[in-house]
């Protein structure tokens, strides 16, 4: 039991800026659906007023772009390889989402090989590419400009409700669901254990392996 | 009540900015000296200290003659109002007398509504964090005195009245008016469901920095009528969803649980103590 082998996952800096972004943009949800609907309205005093959570909205977007930047300078090479991942959409990954019903209500079941990504891992990926930029430029449109093209208006609205919607998602598989929760130790400490890696990553399992035995 | 209008002729205002000063000393803003326009107009356009004033258009004619056209610019009280449908926070309400009227507590100064006024009228004043315009003078209309600008107006080019009343002088206005302007017309009755602002204009819109036909962006109704709603639900549905799945889920381990139980002859937990 305590003797897991464990599996390097995610680097501090991506970590980090994983946890940055998401703070931000849980902040900038929240702050932002104030303006969009009436549902959060208890939350106002929190932010003193409704101006004031304005301007929260706009402190937390500048967090939100560091965390963007942060990696992409520090460690562009794993960005990249996430994104050569994420937009290379295999079989493997069409077969994933056959199962992903029954992994979404917590049943355990035999799941495709996968590579470093599985599909529905890559298809929150791609949601939340496409939101956090489309959020970033329609928001700066807002933020900055004295007359903002009015698309930006209801862009900003339609990818925060996308992006949200995809989130919560992501959060639960994260957190709550009993067959994936193991998944979130690659984004706390770093590591998976090699066990989680084999049942849900095989692709990326036997790729590793096979390197190392291939180096002399 | 029945809805209230301002009937403004053009082709009687002398351009004397009476209703400008009047405007000011009734709601108390204090004046504001501006640098030289290149015109005859007194500022370079509204602000949040003032609410309404005389602009100066002028046209070089083909044959290189001047001509010269002025409007009372003011906020319309539109029946389809675009600064009203953008308001976030609820700032802007419709009263019963047609009045768009602002209310302090609720606006927090955005600048939503500058961006879907057709005529340019809402200025925020970013100091306050408040966005300012003509108040229909409500606090006045409401307790039936006509609006300062009207009362101080000599040769009766803005008239207060109901809306059908102001509507029915229009059309006597304008038979004289085509006397001497023949291209003269009647602009507000149709626009954007009716204006709380029936103008007499002895020429075409453009002449006097109006939009001919004035309209609400599509971005708008995309926004307030389709985007938020449907966001609302979409949300709604990835909460439901997961809520159900978390739910599921902890039943199916529960199950998990119980098998093993049986099969082992033991709890979860037992078996990690002795493994
Ligand atoms: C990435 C996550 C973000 C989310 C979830 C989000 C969400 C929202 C929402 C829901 C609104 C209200 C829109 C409506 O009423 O329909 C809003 C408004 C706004 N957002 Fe964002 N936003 C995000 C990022 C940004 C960024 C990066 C910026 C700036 C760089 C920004 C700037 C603004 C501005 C200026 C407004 C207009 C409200 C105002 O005037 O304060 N947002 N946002
Ligand atoms: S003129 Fe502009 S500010 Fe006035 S009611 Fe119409 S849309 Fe609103
Ligand atoms: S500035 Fe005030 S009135 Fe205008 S949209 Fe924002 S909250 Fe509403
Ligand atoms: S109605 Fe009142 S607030 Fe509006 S322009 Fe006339 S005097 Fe000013």
């Amino acid at each position: 039991m305590s003797s897991k082998r464990m599996v390097k996952r995610f680097s501090a800096a991506v970590r980090v800026s994983h946890w940055l972004y998401a703070a931000s943009f849980i902040t900038l949800a929240v702050t932002g659906y104030l303006q969009f609907g009436s549902a959060l309205d208890w939350m106002i005093p929190l932010f003193g007023s409704l101006e004031g959570a304005m301007v929260v909205h706009r402190v937390a977007a500048v967090f939100l772009i560091i965390a963007v930047v942060l990696p992409l300078l520090m460690r562009p090479r794993e960005v990249s390889a996430w994104l050569s991942e994420v937009f290379n959409f295999s079989r493997a990954d069409a077969d994933f989402l056959k199962s992903f019903p029954a992994k979404f209500v917590g049943v355990k079941k035999e799941i495709p090989p996968q590579g470093f990504y599985n599909g529905g891992e890559k298809i929150n990926s791609l949601i939340q590419i496409i939101c956090g930029a489309g959020l970033i430029i329609s928001g700066l449109f807002l933020w900055l400009s004295a007359a903002p093209p009015t698309i930006m208006y209801p862009l900003h609205a339609l990818l925060m409700a996308i992006g949200v919607a995809s989130a919560i998602g992501h959060i639960y598989l994260a957190l709550l669901n009993p067959v994936s929760n193991e998944a979130i130790g690659g984004m706390i400490s770093g590591e998976i254990s090699e066990q989680y890696m084999k049942e849900n990553h095989g692709r990326w399992y036997e790729q590793t392996y096979k390197k190392r035995k291939g180096t002399p | 009540m029945s809805r209230m209008a301002r009937l403004i002729d053009i082709t009687r205002c002398t351009a004397c900015r009476g209703c400008q000063v009047s405007c000011k000393r009734w709601n108390q803003l204090a004046g504001e000296i501006g640098a030289f326009t290149g015109s005859y107009q007194s500022h370079d356009d509204l602000s949040p200290g003032r609410w309404t004033m005389i602009k100066f258009y002028e046209e070089k004619k083909p044959g290189g003659e001047m001509a010269w056209h002025f409007r009372k610019a003011t906020c319309m009280h539109c029946a389809d109002a675009g600064c009203l449908k953008a308001c976030p926070n609820e700032a802007l309400v419709r009263e019963e007398n047609g009045t768009i009227r602002r209310i302090e507590e609720n606006c927090i100064g955005c600048g939503h509504c500058v961006q879907f006024c057709p005529f340019d009228i809402p200025k925020v004043d970013e100091v306050a964090q408040k966005m300012k315009k003509c108040t229909f003078c409500y606090d006045r209309i409401s307790n039936d005195r006509e609006p300062a600008c009207a009362k101080t107006c000599v040769p009766r080019a803005i008239v207060y009245g109901t809306w059908d009343e102001m509507a029915a002088l229009a059309d006597e206005r304008l038979a004289q008016a085509k006397k001497l302007y023949p291209d003269s017309r009647i602009y507000g009755k149709d626009e954007l469901g009716g204006l709380g602002v029936i103008y007499i204009l002895p020429d075409s819109p453009a002449k006097y920095g109006l939009p001919e036909d004035p309209s609400l962006p599509f971005t708008l109704g995309l926004w307030k009528d389709v985007v938020h709603p449907f966001g609302k639900g979409l949300i709604g549905a990835s909460l439901a969803a997961t809520g159900l799945a978390f739910i599921i889920s902890r039943r199916n381990a529960m199950k998990l649980k119980e098998s093993a139980k049986l099969e082992e002859g033991g709890y979860d937990d037992e078996q990690q103590k002795n493994g």
